[in-house]
């Protein structure tokens, strides 16, 4: 019935998921260049064993966010009548869950290496011929992963609120746990350069239990939303507005006596209900009904569905 | 990236200061000082044998001979089993290890290592004449009996290990010319062989990597010459 309804953004908005699914391209090639790269310096490091581990994890949000968004803009059929807008949920999901797992596994492997005696050990490493102290290119190594993990996570910080993605948003905060991560390392190994062995598994330790606590509620909002709590802003900021701002209109209507409006979030879009009571013998309501829905959809493009249901009695919020 | 200008200047800080790395427990210090150098070996043909005297001989322990001997540092060898010297060196209760250790070694991060010093590859040479055959499948290999891992290599290719094979031979790539092997192009391995340390003795292990790394060329004409004897 909606086979032609266009796709999740509108053109300014699509202009943005442009440039997010770049960006989100680029950070895949990086990700992989910089595992490459940390693969080949691995020393016994236990740092920078879980930083190889690390980047293989944080690939996720991406490869969530380039999927889940283009399976989402693909429009409804016979056979998915709502459309394909929760996959971005489902991407959203994933990208929890990698953080979470992220988190928990660093955590896990601190302890462990801390528990079991494991002591990292830095010593020589042949650079083009010359035996240099093996601390000094795992650094390089590490500034090359964590800088242009800073600068992409801004530009996805930006860009999220734009479009109202969940997924872009959860991709900015590995992208600061990967950062944070190589920080980490990098003090693990100036540390153990001093003699300090502790220092490696102390700094992947606190870094760990703070991406777990940012996995923890990336995944907290991915599952309220898809039990259908009532929508989040994408940065966790608060609730959205929109839900009352189109109660508030369609109160306004001189046909309408009282009116109560509730919505998903299907990822980009919100799909609801508005329960309206209407003044008695209005005349024509079938076309009322529907302008008051295209009413609400002209508020924002993220009302995607409104089904207007005229009720003799407003259900309980 | 607040933590980048803070590391610079780390970095600064420490190429300032002449020791660095350091060791968690002091060990080279303490060596050149006077302490000696507690040197547990384990026999593994051909990295490690019996001398005649009955302390340790071969390739290992004359790299630790010639690099005590450079820094002033007098040594204790420990005879113990592999195991033994792993746990000695994650407990600090010895400070280097010599068993034939490679760098694939299980030991994770309870022991620390060199560097690889050498990439050995164990390959099959043929007498002069003698062609190789395209499939192992079945062929006579012949190994030294005191380096039981080449029998096993050659198990690995379905070749036959038998001591007295009169054609094959396996051997260490720089051994053929001694053993007056040509090489059949069959590669079974390479192993890459370090000296195991304790776990974050950083100065004692770096200083190793330099000294190995210099004198890379004669350990490989080194492990030529083990085949002579």
């Amino acid at each position: 019935m909606r086979a032609h309804e266009p796709a999740e953004f509108p053109p300014e908005v699509e202009q943005v998921y442009r440039k997010a699914v770049r960006l989100e391209w680029i950070t895949v090639a990086y990700i992989a260049s910089a595992a490459t790269l940390l693969y080949l310096t691995m020393g016994s490091s236990q740092a920078m064993r879980t930083s190889f581990y690390e980047d293989v994890i944080s690939v996720v949000p991406a490869l969530a966010f380039l999927v889940g968004t283009r399976v989402a803009r693909r429009s409804a059929s016979p056979d998915f009548p709502y459309g394909h807008h929760r996959a971005t949920s489902i991407a959203h999901l994933a990208a929890a869950l990698a953080l979470c797992l992220m988190g928990g596994w660093l955590l896990t492997e601190a302890a462990m290496s801390y528990f079991s005696g494991e002591r990292a050990t830095i010593g020589g490493f042949n650079l083009f011929g010359n035996m240099v102290w093996a601390g000094w290119p795992m650094l390089a190594a590490l500034v090359y992963t964590a800088v242009p993990s800073v600068i992409l996570g801004r530009m996805k910080l930006k860009l999220a609120p734009k479009m109202h993605d969940k997924v872009l948003f959860a991709d900015a905060r590995m992208m600061k746990a990967d950062w944070m991560a190589e920080s980490a390392t990098a003090v693990g190994v100036v540390g153990t350069g001093f003699g300090l062995w502790w220092l490696d598994p102390l700094a992947a330790a606190l870094v760990s239990a703070d991406i777990l606590k940012d996995g923890i509620g990336t995944l907290k909002t991915a599952v309220a939303d898809l039990i259908d709590r009532r929508p989040e802003r994408a940065d966790e900021s608060g609730f959205e507005q929109l839900p009352h701002e189109v109660e508030r209109m369609l109160r306004g209507l001189d046909w309408v006596e009282d009116a109560r409006v509730r919505m998903r979030d299907e990822g980009h879009i919100f799909i609801g209900e508005a329960f309206v009571m209407t003044a008695p013998d209005v005349a024509d309501l079938p076309a009322k009904l529907e302008d008051a829905s295209a009413r609400a959809k002209a508020m924002n493009w993220r009302v995607h569905e409104l089904v207007v249901m005229p009720v003799t009695r407003l259900p309980d919020a | 990236m607040r933590t980048a200008p803070l590391m610079l200047f780390l970095c600064a800080v420490l190429a300032g200061c002449g020791e660095f790395p350091r060791d968690a427990e002091s060990t080279l210090e303490q060596v050149e000082a006077g302490r000696p150098l507690r040197v547990g070996w384990s026999v593994a043909e051909p990295w490690v044998r019996r001398g005649a005297d009955g302390g340790p001989a071969g390739l290992e322990p004359d790299l630790v001979r010639r690099w005590a001997a450079a820094r002033g540092v007098r040594v204790n060898w420990v005879e113990a089993g592999e195991a033994q010297i792993v746990e000695g060196l994650s407990d600090n209760a010895i400070d280097l290890g010599l068993a034939g250790f490679t760098d694939v070694a299980p030991w994770g991060a309870l022991v620390g290592q060199t560097q690889p010093y050498i990439s050995a590859k164990a390959v099959i040479g043929a007498r002069p004449g003698v062609r190789a055959p395209d499939d192992w499948n079945g062929v006579s290999v012949a190994y030294d009996p005191r380096r039981p891992g080449l029998a096993a290599l050659i198990r690995a290719r379905k070749a036959v290990p038998d001591l007295n094979a009169p054609d094959f031979r396996a051997a260490y790539e720089p051994e053929l010319g001694a053993l007056g092997l040509v090489s059949t192009g069959t590669t079974l391995a390479t192993e890459r062989h370090a000296i195991a340390t304790p776990p974050s003795e950083n100065a004692l292990t770096f200083a190793l990597d330099r000294f190995l790394h210099r004198h890379r060329d004669a350990i490989e004409r080194r492990l030529g010459q083990e085949a002579r004897r």
